[in-house]
């Protein structure tokens, strides 16, 4: 986890000097690393992509943006991630009896989910596999409720617990799902 | 000698292989083509299979409006082949509250949904693939209290041997034999060999039944399919080794195929089926650690108790979850191990609270807890929803306290504790106590419940009322561990009353109860004299190597530095939360509160307030402040309830996260600050229907309302719930939120726009000041 992002995460200047809020960052890193148990899983899926859609077998994301993103993949990697029900129960204890803390940690929460997606796509590219950006549903033309797509094709409530709610929202929290193109054509 | 019986292996993988597709229901097929089904069944039968698995996994109500042709179609072909057939239900998929959105009692009628289409014709209940200890428990309870079948129950605990919720083998064992679980096993996730030595610490945690049912090694990613690596031959010789742990039921899960199935009945059908004697422990549980009440004696925190306690008093008559909540985070803090929870007041409704109570305690806290209360209605609201295997305080002698408490202990499996009184009362001596312990042992075995389910109290008499109340107590301690060979509990301050210094008495028969046996204390956990004594009992009698505990525990505090600042004011403007709590203490000596409150707290966050609006310091700083501000109410409010002069609170703000949206820190942020302005804030949580803000609002009759919508998904809940309030009240509404913009706001008729937390105060105070 990086101190600054959590901090930019709470919309306070980087520079700040505030010896008290730097040493409650530092104490919710700890905290976090203590207490999330992540979980990812991957798979990797052929695909066409066409000028407003990407489709793996019968399964279709609309999207004119995720098209773009993905354009000229013959293969598309599905990620989901979490941190695991106790990061969620860590939120909630500190919200009744330290709500600046909370904040903090919900910050660090943050960055550290994306820390766990970070590590898993620099193993995929130490596979050999050459990666464009992550891709998420709710990111512009992408319907949030094509969330239901990729939770069936990675089964991810029963290989890393996540759950959806009818609003498309993960339980837990701090969960991540993702599509992420591969260029097989590229030359290193 | 009997056999190891077997189960049957994968339908899925099974199913997939014969074309189903990525996203399809299976269970659908039941229906569809119900010969498909059939014949997978009739080729595990033919591999030696004893149980045919029904193809049910998913086919609840949240996935399917024909639940009960499904599930009675599936039973049907299943006992087609001639076998018995074991009712097939999988987890909902949906997560239980507090970690989820979905109700336990909501659970518990999607259960008995599936238990009812199904009991007729189905020979075991099969709940498998389990990773939560409340959605298990909901299922037990549908499967008992809707059918006579025996009930299976496997989990999926993953490589760090634990459930996704946090349990771990232990606590899901004690939670389940509590229950009255009739099998216990493991299955998914794992092939055979990483599942050994889960199946091992299992067999060590249960004296149940066990079974085992992995999967054909670890998925594997092949071109976008999952594969399983693992062939028939090499599965069944690992599941020899595990046959070997002495199991009653093997079979297979994921990636397993007849061929899997047909080598471990040729492999495993002369091994005797086995089940260790497993000594029977005194053990309670949380959703994810257990409590032995063993041999070394255990602290039990009695302050989550309105008797004597004006504080708690008024959080109780005011639905103050949070104050209850601090109370069991110091304990828990300070080396409590279980806490005792007692919330009855006469002018509250008890069974609401004390479930409202446990379930609050449990959603933040992992120790068990000791449900204390006389209201038969409480105790089993409480126990019901409680996760994991609860402590009842209490039971006694008389008829019918025990026709009242026994049945649900046995039912929901709990630790209870037994006073050793009737209806003579208190017996004088430790004999006649002892007399009543071994009527409360005979009776407790006429409901099925073992005397290591019990831990008997022997009831702390004031020493000042009588010389030998102290004596006969702990004799009767003595006798009931040596003589009775049961565990003991005492509420130990009881001895000391109308004495001085009754700490001093306190530690003192603290530690000669546990010289005596004693085996838990409800005590006080914030006082360190007793805290200490406790630490040094189990130093100096050898259960604590190198005195480590208590070094640890014991240790001098080091001071700290002293407060650089005693100006309350400074302090709440630079967040230092411990000097402006011990400011303000100090100045309500001699400064009345509500002086305090105008003249430094109030100034204090008005000039935090304008700072975060000008930017000068940001939203973690605007916090701490607010947290300081609110330990120096704290601070002072004690004193205050006692003058009678307290706080008046400025305007009833009703607020919630709507209907459908988790996320609630946004909402918890803004209570915080509008209750430091002296708002009396009504907090309804998150996911709250329309309805219930409206009724929240008609009955506090509150003029302002406070929405939070984190993502668009929710956003039309929002709206919803303005319209209701509008149509039937004058209320104003407040939105806020992640996905909320002003003209968003508009859009949707708010009335007002709350860009942050600061912006909804300085609303809240303009429309109450109008």
């Amino acid at each position: 986890m990086d101190r600054n992002e959590i901090l930019r995460y709470l919309r306070t200047s980087p520079g700040t000097d505030d010896e008290r809020l730097l040493s409650l960052v530092d104490e919710c890193m700890e905290e976090v690393d203590r207490t999330v148990s992540p979980k990812t899983i991957t798979r990797v899926f052929d695909c066409t992509v066409t000028g407003d859609s990407l489709c793996i077998g019968d399964t279709v994301f609309r999207s004119k943006r995720l098209a773009q993103t993905v354009h000229g993949c013959d293969r598309v990697c599905l990620l989901g991630a979490t941190l695991g029900t106790e990061c969620d129960r860590l939120l909630r204890t500190y919200s009744s009896i330290d709500i600046a803390k909370t904040a903090v940690l919900q910050a660090a929460l943050a960055s550290k989910i994306e820390e766990v997606c970070d590590s898993v796509e620099d193993r995929l590219r130490a596979e050999g596999l050459h990666l464009r950006k992550r891709y998420s549903p709710g990111y512009f033309d992408l319907d949030i409720h094509e969330q239901t797509k990729i939770f069936s094709l990675l089964d991810i409530t029963k290989r890393i617990g996540v759950t959806l709610t009818d609003t498309m929202q993960m339980i837990p929290t701090k969960s991540v799902t993702a599509i992420i193109g591969i260029d097989d054509n590229e030359k290193n | 000698m009997k056999r190891i019986e077997f189960f049957d292996g994968g339908m899925g993988t099974m199913l997939q292989a014969r074309g189903l597709k990525a996203g399809e229901l299976p269970e659908a097929l039941n229906l569809t083509d119900p010969e498909l089904i059939y014949s997978v069944h009739k080729a595990y039968a033919d591999a030696g299979a004893d149980y045919i698995t029904t193809n049910t996994f998913g086919a609840n109500s949240l996935k399917f409006d024909n639940v009960e042709e499904i599930v009675k179609s599936a039973v049907s072909l299943a006992k087609r082949t001639g076998k018995k057939a074991a009712l097939d239900i999988g987890p909902l998929g949906r997560l239980l509250k507090p970690m989820g959105e979905l109700d336990f009692e909501d659970a518990y009628r999607l259960f008995s949904e599936i238990v009812t289409a199904g009991r007729d014709g189905a020979d075991v209940i099969l709940l498998e693939t389990m990773t939560d200890t409340l959605e298990m428990k909901a299922a037990v309870l549908a499967a008992k209290e809707n059918s006579g079948l025996p009930v299976f129950v496997s989990m999926m605990f993953d490589d760090s041997r634990r459930l996704l919720t946090g349990a771990d083998i232990l606590s899901a064992v004690t939670m389940l034999e509590g229950l009255g679980a009739d099998a216990i096993g493991i299955n998914c996730g794992l092939g055979p060999e990483q599942m050994y030595p889960i199946a091992a610490e299992l067999r060590k945690a249960t004296r149940l039944p066990m079974l085992v049912n992995p999967n054909a090694g670890l998925p594997e990613a092949v071109n976008g399919k999952t594969v399983f690596n693992i062939e028939p031959d090499e599965f069944a010789s690992w599941m020899k080794k595990i046959a070997a742990l002495g199991v009653s039921y093997l079979g297979g899960c994921c990636g397993t195929t007849p061929e899997h199935i047909g080598k471990l009945v040729e492999n495993c059908s002369d091994i005797p089926s086995r089940m260790p004697d497993i000594p029977r422990r005194t053990l309670v549980s949380s959703y994810s650690k257990t409590v032995e009440i063993g041999d070394e004696p255990v602290i039990i925190g009695e302050r989550i108790n309105p008797t004597g306690k004006k504080l708690m008093k008024a959080a109780l008559r005011e639905n103050d979850i949070n104050y209850i909540l601090k109370e069991g985070l110091a304990q828990k803090d300070k080396g409590a191990h279980i806490l005792d929870v007692n919330v009855g007041l006469p002018e509250i409704d008890e069974p609401v609270m004390m479930k409202k109570a446990v379930f609050s305690l449990q959603s933040v806290l992992d120790l068990p807890l000791q449900i204390d209360t006389s209201n038969p209605e409480a105790m089993e609201a409480a126990l019901r929803i409680y996760n994991g295997k609860a402590m009842i305080n209490s039971v006694n002698g008389k008829k019918e306290s025990m026709e009242a408490i026994f049945p649900l202990a046995a039912k929901y499996g709990a630790v209870t504790v037994c006073l050793c009184l009737d209806d003579e009362g208190i017996p004088a001596t430790a004999e006649g106590r002892i007399r009543i312990a071994k009527n409360i042992i005979r009776t407790a075995e006429d409901y099925g419940i073992d005397k290591s389910e019990l831990v008997f109290d022997a009831l702390a008499m004031t020493v000042s009322t009588g010389a030998l109340n102290a004596v006969e107590t702990l004799k009767a301690v003595r006798l009931l561990t040596e003589e009775l060979g049961v565990k003991t509990v005492l509420g130990v301050s009881n001895v000391s009353f109308g004495l001085p210094k009754r700490e001093a008495v306190n530690t003192s028969f603290f530690t000669l109860a546990m010289e005596n046996g004693l085996s838990a204390g409800i005590i006080n956990p914030l006082s360190e004299p007793m805290m200490n004594a406790y630490y040094a009992f189990r130093a100096l009698n050898g259960m604590d190597e190198n005195c480590a505990d208590y070094i640890s525990n014991v240790s001098e505090q080091p001071k700290a530095a002293a407060a650089s600042v005693t100006d309350l004011k400074t302090a709440i403007v630079k967040g230092m939360t411990k000097e402006a709590a011990e400011c303000a203490k100090l100045m309500s000596e001699s400064t009345a509160g509500l002086e305090i409150i105008s003249n430094y707290i109030v100034p204090a966050l008005d000039e935090v307030g304008e700072r975060f609006e000008n930017k000068t310091l940001f939203l973690p700083q605007l916090l701490m402040s607010a947290d300081s501000a609110k330990a120096a109410f704290e601070a002072i409010r004690e004193r205050m309830i006692t003058a009678g002069a307290e706080r008046e609170k400025s305007g009833k703000i009703v607020l919630a996260t709507v209907h459908g949206d988790i996320h609630d820190i946004g909402k918890n942020i803004v209570r915080v600050l509008l209750e430091n302005y002296g708002f009396d804030v009504i907090d309804l949580g998150r996911d709250v229907p329309p309805e219930k803000v409206l009724e929240a609002v008609k009955e506090n009759d509150a003029g302002l309302v406070g929405l939070s919508a984190l993502m668009t998904t929710t956003v039309p809940a929002m709206e919803e719930t303005i319209k209701l309030i509008h149509r039937e009240t004058d209320a104003k509404v407040i939105v806020g939120g992640a996905v909320m913009t002003k003209k968003y706001a508009r859009m949707i008729d708010a009335d007002y726009y709350g860009g942050d937390a600061m912006e909804t105060v300085r609303i809240a105070k303009e429309y109450y000041s109008c």
